[in-house]
Formats: C-alpha cells, sequence, structure tokens
C-alpha cells in the first residue's frame, strides 16, 4: 500500500511555478486515494455505517467550513494551535474543521427545535490539522464517528464503547485494546486544588506529557511553569519603574479602596493613561488581584504530582480502581466521578466486555477541552506510533458552551478511517461485484446496441465498461484481459442486424453468440 | 564576461530596507563591493569575482527564491527566514549568521498603560479574560507566522493577528489593535507610541544571515561553518558561497567553470587554503 508519504514531503520541496512544464504537486501532509485505497475507505464507511444505523444513529453532514469561534470555544490548545484557520473574503474568521463533535454539536444548537432527545447521529468526513506529516498521520484525514445527544450518565457511555468495538468487530479488526478513564477525576482535583481557569487547561492540556516518559515530564513540567508564569512572575525593571517591587510590596498590605486610591493618584501624577482599549478599574482590579494571588506554584506541584501518581496507577480493573480510590482520598479529591466511572464499568458487563483488553487508567486526558465524564480510546497492537484508531468520550457542557439553551448531556466517539484503512482485511465481494465487462461496439453502428448491452448487464449488477477507444477485437479483448475483466462482450456488424451480441470469457476463452435479451442471464451464469 | 547560467553563483540580497544598506558595506569589507550600474535594475555584479552574478530582492522574498532554487545564495533577516518557511523546511539552510549586522529582536509589546501585566503568562492570563467577554486580543503583527507559533507555544490561543505592513506599533494608539509584534530595534517608536515589552516576550533575536539552497544537504553538511572571525573576511564568504554551489560538482563540470584570473582559483586551492590570488582585508 504506497501512500506516498515521502514523495508528498519531497513534492512540497518544489514550489508550482507559473511553467507549464513543471508539474503541480500534491500539497505537503494531503493524500490522494488511489482506487484500490478509496474502495477500501468505501467499504469501511458502508460498514460502520451498517453498525450504527442498527443501533439506531442517523446521518447528518456538517460544513467543512466552521467559523473558527466555534473550535476556539472549547476544542482546546492543542486543536486550536493547529487549525487551518483564515479569513474569507468577507471578512469573516473561518476554520477548516479540525474535528467534528463541535460542528455536529452546533448543527443540534441551531437545530434543536427538529430533534427529540436523545439524539443520535452519526457522520463522516474530512477533518483538517496543521501537523507535522508522518506515516499514519496527515493534515487531512477522515473521521467517522456518532453523537449522542441528551443521554445522561451511565449506560449509554457503556453503549457507545461497546458500539466502537462492535464497529471495529465488523471490520474484521481483532488485534485491539481499549484504555478508559473519567476526566471527572482530573476535573475535581483542579477544583479542589482551587487552581485558576488558565491552569487548568494548561494542566489538562499537559497530561499526556506528564506520563509519557520522565524526561518528558520534566519538559512538561518546565512548560507548565513557564505557561503560568512561575518563572516570570515577579515584577521588576522590565515593567515601569513606577511599579517596583517596592510598591507592589506595599500595595499588598493596603486594603482594597485604598490600594485602587493610591494606584490611581501615583499614575495621575506620572500622567500615564492607563487604557489601551481596556477599561482602567478593570486594569487596576487585576493588578491588585495579581499581587494579591500567592501559592500557584505549590498548587501548580502538588497538580502534577497528583497526576502523575494517577497515571502511575493505569492497569486492569480490578487494581486500578481500588487503588485509584485511595488515592483520591489522601489527596482529598471528590470520589463521585469514580463512582460514575465504576457504573460504567457495570453498564459494560451487559454488553460482555471482555475486560482482558481493557486498560483503566483514569490519568486520559484525550487532549480536548469539551470532555467531561467518561472518556476512551481504542488502539491497534499492529500498528505504530500512531496507532490509535478510535477515541471519543462524554462533553456534557459542550452544548451549553456553544449557545445551547439547556444542559444537554452528551458523548461520542470517532474513528480515524486512514488508520482503520490500514488494519482492515479486505472482505470478500460478492460474486456480481466480482463480474466485470467490457462491451466492445467493434463498428460505430454497433454503439447503440452495445450502449443497451451494457446496459442490461448493470441491471443484474455486473460491472459494465463502454469501449471508448474504438478498439478492434483483438485489441479489445487484450485491453480486457490486461485490465482484469472477467468477460467482454463483443457487437459487431453480423451482430446488429440480428440484435445478437458476442459474448467472451476471458477465463476459459468460451465464447457464445447471444440473443441480446437474454445477454445478462448467460453473463450470470457463465460466471457461476 | 558571460557565463552558463550553470556555472554562475546566484546570489540574492535585499535592495531595500533595513539591512540592505548594512549588507552591501558588509561585502564590500569584504572585498566583494556590487556594482549596480542602473539603481532601476535588479541584476548587478561584484567586479572582483565575475562568477557571482548578483540579484536584488526584498529580503521576504529572498527565503523563498533559496527553497525553489532560483537563487544558489542570498543574504537576508533570520526574522524573514523563519517567517515564510515551515518550522521543519530544511530547502533553505542558514550558513552563517553571526555577522553581527542587522540585530534586533521581534518582541511582544503592549501599551504602558497596562500596568498589571509585564510578561507573557500575564498576557495569557488577560486572553482567557478577553474570551470570557466574547472578543480575542487582537495582535498587530508584521511577522503573522513567528507570531501565531510563539502565541500557541505560550498557552495563548484566543487570538486575532492583524497583517499589518508598516507602522505597526501605532496600531494600539489607533484603537485598531491590543498589542503589538514587531521588531525592536532602538526602542524609539515603541516609546513614542507608549509601548513596553512584555518580559519573556522575546519572539525572535534576529539578525542578518547567509543562507543556502539546500538541494544537496549531504554537500551542505561538508561546508566549513564560517566561524565569526572567518566570515567576515573576502576567503570566508567566499568559500562558503562556492561550497555552497560547486563543492560537489562533477570534476568535468567544474572544470568548466571559467578560469578566472583576478579572483577565482580552483576550488581545490580554496579547500586547502593555499595563497589566494586576492587581497586579505579584515574588517574590523
Amino acid at each position: 500500500m504506497n501512500h506516498g508519504s515521502t514523495r508528498g514531503e519531497r513534492s512540497n520541496n518544489r514550489v508550482a511555478r507559473s511553467s507549464h512544464h513543471e508539474p503541480v504537486e500534491r500539497v505537503r501532509g494531503m493524500l490522494d486515494q488511489l482506487p484500490e485505497a478509496a474502495a477500501r475507505i468505501q467499504q469501511i464507511t458502508a460498514n460502520l455505517a451498517v453498525t450504527f444505523e442498527r443501533s439506531g444513529f442517523r446521518p447528518v453532514h456538517v460544513p467543512v467550513v466552521e467559523f473558527s469561534e466555534l473550535f476556539l470555544r472549547k476544542s482546546g490548545a492543542d486543536v486550536v494551535s493547529k487549525m487551518y484557520a483564515f479569513t474569507d473574503h468577507g471578512g469573516r474568521r473561518i476554520a477548516l474543521r479540525p474535528e467534528l463533535t463541535a460542528p455536529v454539536a452546533r448543527l443540534y444548537v441551531n437545530n434543536a427545535h427538529q430533534f427529540t432527545l436523545p439524539a443520535r447521529l452519526w457522520y463522516s468526513g474530512p477533518a483538517f490539522r496543521y501537523e507535522k506529516p508522518q506515516r499514519g498521520r496527515y493534515r487531512q484525514f477522515t473521521q467517522m464517528g456518532v453523537e449522542l445527544l441528551g443521554a445522561p450518565p451511565g449506560l449509554a457511555d457503556a453503549e457507545l464503547i461497546a458500539l466502537a468495538c462492535a464497529g471495529l468487530d465488523r471490520l474484521g479488526i481483532t488485534d485491539y485494546r481499549i484504555v478508559i478513564g473519567h476526566l471527572g477525576v482530573v476535573l475535581g482535583m483542579l477544583a479542589a486544588f482551587d487552581l485558576e481557569t488558565r491552569m487548568r487547561a494548561a494542566v489538562l492540556q499537559a497530561l499526556e506529557g506528564l506520563k509519557k516518559s520522565p524526561e518528558s515530564a520534566i519538559s512538561t513540567r518546565r512548560w507548565l511553569e513557564g505557561l503560568v508564569g512561575l518563572d516570570t512572575d515577579r515584577p521588576a525593571a522590565e515593567g515601569p519603574e513606577e511599579f517596583n517591587e517596592e510598591v507592589h510590596a506595599l500595595l499588598a498590605t493596603m486594603d482594597r479602596p485604598q490600594a485602587v486610591k493610591l494606584v490611581r493618584s501615583l499614575l495621575g501624577t506620572l500622567r500615564t493613561e492607563l487604557g489601551g482599549g481596556r477599561d482602567p478599574d478593570e486594569i487596576v482590579d487585576r493588578l491588585l488581584q495579581r499581587l494579591s494571588r500567592t501559592g500557584d506554584a505549590a498548587r501548580l506541584d502538588r497538580a502534577v504530582r497528583f497526576v502523575t501518581d494517577l497515571a502511575a496507577l493505569a492497569g486492569p480493573k480490578e487494581q486500578a480502581l481500588p487503588a485509584t480510590e485511595a488515592l483520591l482520598r489522601q489527596y482529598g479529591v471528590p470520589l463521585q466521578p469514580l463512582e460514575e466511572f465504576q457504573q460504567v464499568c457495570e453498564e459494560l458487563d451487559a454488553f460482555g466486555m471482555d475486560w482482558s483488553r481493557v486498560t483503566v487508567d483514569l490519568s486520559l486526558g484525550r487532549g480536548l477541552q469539551y470532555y467531561t465524564g467518561p472518556v476512551f480510546e481504542i488502539y491497534c497492537s499492529s500498528l505504530g506510533a500512531e496507532s490509535q484508531l478510535c477515541g471519543g468520550g462524554r462533553y456534557d457542557g459542550l452544548v451549553r458552551d456553544l449557545g445551547g439553551r439547556d444542559d444537554v448531556p452528551a458523548l461520542g466517539f470517532s474513528y480515524g478511517l486512514e488508520r482503520l484503512a490500514l488494519v482492515t482485511v479486505d472482505t470478500p465481494r460478492t460474486a456480481a461485484a466480482n463480474n466485470t465487462a467490457l462491451v466492445v461496439a467493434l463498428h460505430p453502428s454497433a454503439r447503440a446496441q452495445a450502449v443497451r448491452a451494457a446496459e442490461t448487464l448493470r441491471d443484474v449488477g455486473i460491472r459494465a465498461e463502454l469501449d471508448v477507444l474504438g478498439h478492434g477485437r483483438r485489441q479489445a479483448l487484450e485491453h480486457a484481459r490486461r485490465t482484469g475483466r472477467s468477460m467482454c462482450a463483443l457487437i459487431g456488424e453480423p451482430e446488429i442486424a440480428a440484435k445478437h451480441a458476442r459474448l467472451r470469457w476471458l477465463g476459459t476463452g468460451e465464447e457464445v453468440t447471444v440473443p441480446l435479451e437474454r445477454l445478462a442471464e448467460h453473463a450470470l451464469k457463465g460466471s457461476a | 564576461v558571460t557565463h552558463d547560467t550553470h556555472d554562475v553563483l546566484r546570489f540574492a540580497i535585499p535592495s531595500k530596507g533595513r539591512i540592505a544598506e548594512p549588507v552591501q558595506a558588509f561585502l564590500a569589507s569584504c572585498g566583494l563591493a556590487v556594482s549596480r550600474p542602473n539603481p532601476r535594475q535588479y541584476a548587478a555584479t561584484i567586479p572582483t569575482c565575475p562568477v557571482v552574478s548578483v540579484l536584488f530582492a526584498h529580503a521576504e522574498e529572498i527565503p523563498g527564491k533559496v527553497r525553489e532554487g532560483t537563487v544558489d545564495v542570498g543574504m537576508t533577516g533570520l526574522d524573514k527566514l523563519y517567517e515564510s518557511g515551515e518550522e521543519d523546511d530544511e530547502r533553505a539552510q542558514v550558513i552563517f549568521s553571526d555577522l553581527g549586522i542587522g540585530r534586533a529582536r521581534i518582541v511582544l509589546g503592549v501599551p504602558e498603560g497596562w500596568i498589571d501585566a509585564w510578561s507573557v503568562a500575564d498576557l495569557a492570563d488577560l486572553a482567557v479574560q478577553y474570551r470570557d467577554r466574547g472578543r480575542d486580543l487582537r495582535v498587530s503583527t508584521d511577522f503573522p507566522n513567528i507570531t501565531r507559533s510563539f502565541l500557541h507555544r505560550h498557552g495563548i490561543h484566543a487570538f486575532e493577528l492583524l497583517p499589518t505592513e508598516g507602522a505597526v506599533e501605532s496600531a494600539p494608539s489607533l484603537g485598531l489593535a491590543d498589542l503589538v509584534s514587531t521588531l525592536l530595534e532602538t526602542g524609539t517608536s515603541f516609546r513614542e507610541n507608549r509601548l513596553k515589552v512584555l518580559r519573556g516576550g522575546t519572539i525572535l533575536a534576529t539578525e542578518t544571515c547567509c543562507i543556502a539552497n539546500c538541494w544537496n544537504s549531504s554537500r551542505l553538511a561538508d561546508v566549513p561553518r564560517a566561524s565569526t572571525r572567518s566570515s567576515r573576511t573576502y576567503g570566508g564568504v567566499l568559500l562558503t558561497l562556492w561550497h555552497a554551489t560547486f563543492g560537489s560538482v562533477p570534476r568535468s563540470r567544474a572544470s568548466r567553470v571559467p578560469p578566472s584570473p583576478a579572483c577565482m582559483a580552483h576550488p581545490a586551492t580554496l579547500v586547502t587554503g593555499m595563497p589566494q590570488p586576492w587581497s586579505y582585508r579584515p574588517s574590523g
């Protein structure tokens, strides 16, 4: 299977020039799919669609282009920083969708009155991220998945995990393992430790980095500290001189109205204009708040230690659950998400979950900011570094965040189709689909009859292709053989008047002359 | 003297802008004074070195020309180089960048009146605060690509870039933007527009660099990276340029390089450091 990544990357090295002779190359990180690969994707799509439809999901299509705002709201740093975002001719800030959950949730919000909850929706389509291209990772990729809107936690979470597995089973993929977690545990910790909004987002973003390897943990930690300003937290020479450390220390000792008064009069004396597009009161407020904020370092440190300890407990359910409970008690983190998680596990038993392929990891982060509850990922053991086939989870706040009027508990998952294509075994085609015929008019006057012959073959499910090159008999047979047709229908001058066609099986060389109306019947019989 | 175009080193230098003058002065100090008979023409020569054909181009266009191979070597700013290509684009390689000319920083500047913000982390806090109020920080910049990746790397994701050409610094006082990301050389423009630089807000320390097309990177790997001292010499620059272009050409082709009595010895002479037929002019 040639995914052509090497060539694609190479090709980027040549900017398309205006000369006629320079080939226009494929854009870097994009993937061409030749018929074989495209057919495979189509087959996977059809199989998964059946799986989804049988569980009551209905298809929806959402646009490739959305307002950037849609993803800025909740999709999270990792996705947003890789967005193909631009301003269109009307000055709108738009983006090629980097994922499909937010657009589908938006579709629901915009059309809420047309849905009865719970709404079961499935989708399939391309998404775009400006990633560094590598094997199994392209800048355009295809996501196919489901969203279940209006389903409270519990049974629905188990159903979707089971459905994701059922889809893989239907595709004949067997060597996969599942990682299940619950983001509520980490979210509960962030709230319990009183981390401020941005630090919470940063820790969520850092989850994967903190547990990958010891080196990665160190660098991720340093990044986190820089991100929340622990390395540059003290005002000094580079700040305005009138606000040196002594002033800061002094301000910190005053009560608020006094402090505001002092700052204002100080600035008035120095003729520094507050503002720059911001409200002066807000600036003074934030300054005083900023000065009174202490203990960020300790809080962050505790959060990182918790995440590291939590990640170390990942393992089989029987061991991970009790150990996690002990850890939560030790850190004073709410137990409720864990209880919810246990309930999902119990529900999963009803679906016959094979626990031997499941890892419980309550530090699983997923990299998207909107998840709130149970989350899961499915990996294929036979793929290399980029081995994730599927991922999803619960995002109870998203509909509200996108402007929905009600809180709609919701969850979903999606597969990466290109990854599935790497591990899917082709199922044998049906006999009719294997039958391919080349229909040849050996004389210009035989064309109408050839067209009809092709149509009768197509009617019975045979893939019939008209010869458009005006081949003679020998050339036609040679061409049909070379392109792997199973038969060739030839109509020459003698056949026109009689309304016949000569049907030749390329495998055996057997040839019969048959009336046009019985052509399909013979074609089917001969191939059987 | 006319040369087969393949045997000429195509060398691009900035036609105007901040570093145009210093680059020419630098070349002149190396004994490579550029002669441009008609200031309206984009082609020029270096009389002391006839195998080089000089092309005047906009500094921001030079990295692209080097990458696509329409010129072999170019001098431009690191800022222009990084702004114009993907981070892992290795088609244009920096041969040397320590000439000490055109030094400046691309920095994040916010209004002086933002007394509650002195670091990039503060800016990230503000971005969240803005977002909660339904708008995004507007950043006026002439380096959108470098700025975008810097902001994302520092946890700032909700922002709107306003690509601006010229007078970037005045955007906040005109109410067109909240902050700026632009070159800081002397700081005058920042002071005049009442902007201050954020701590940790240096996006890039830039200076003039010499870049070469690396269609054959293995060959470039052999180029001795010129040290500060040697790159300030005629020999150092020329050696590097020569290597980058003709370093591993087949002998037959190398021998077709027209012998130039004044300046061009056979490359082997350069490599072995044999006496060179041009005058050595250290430049301070």
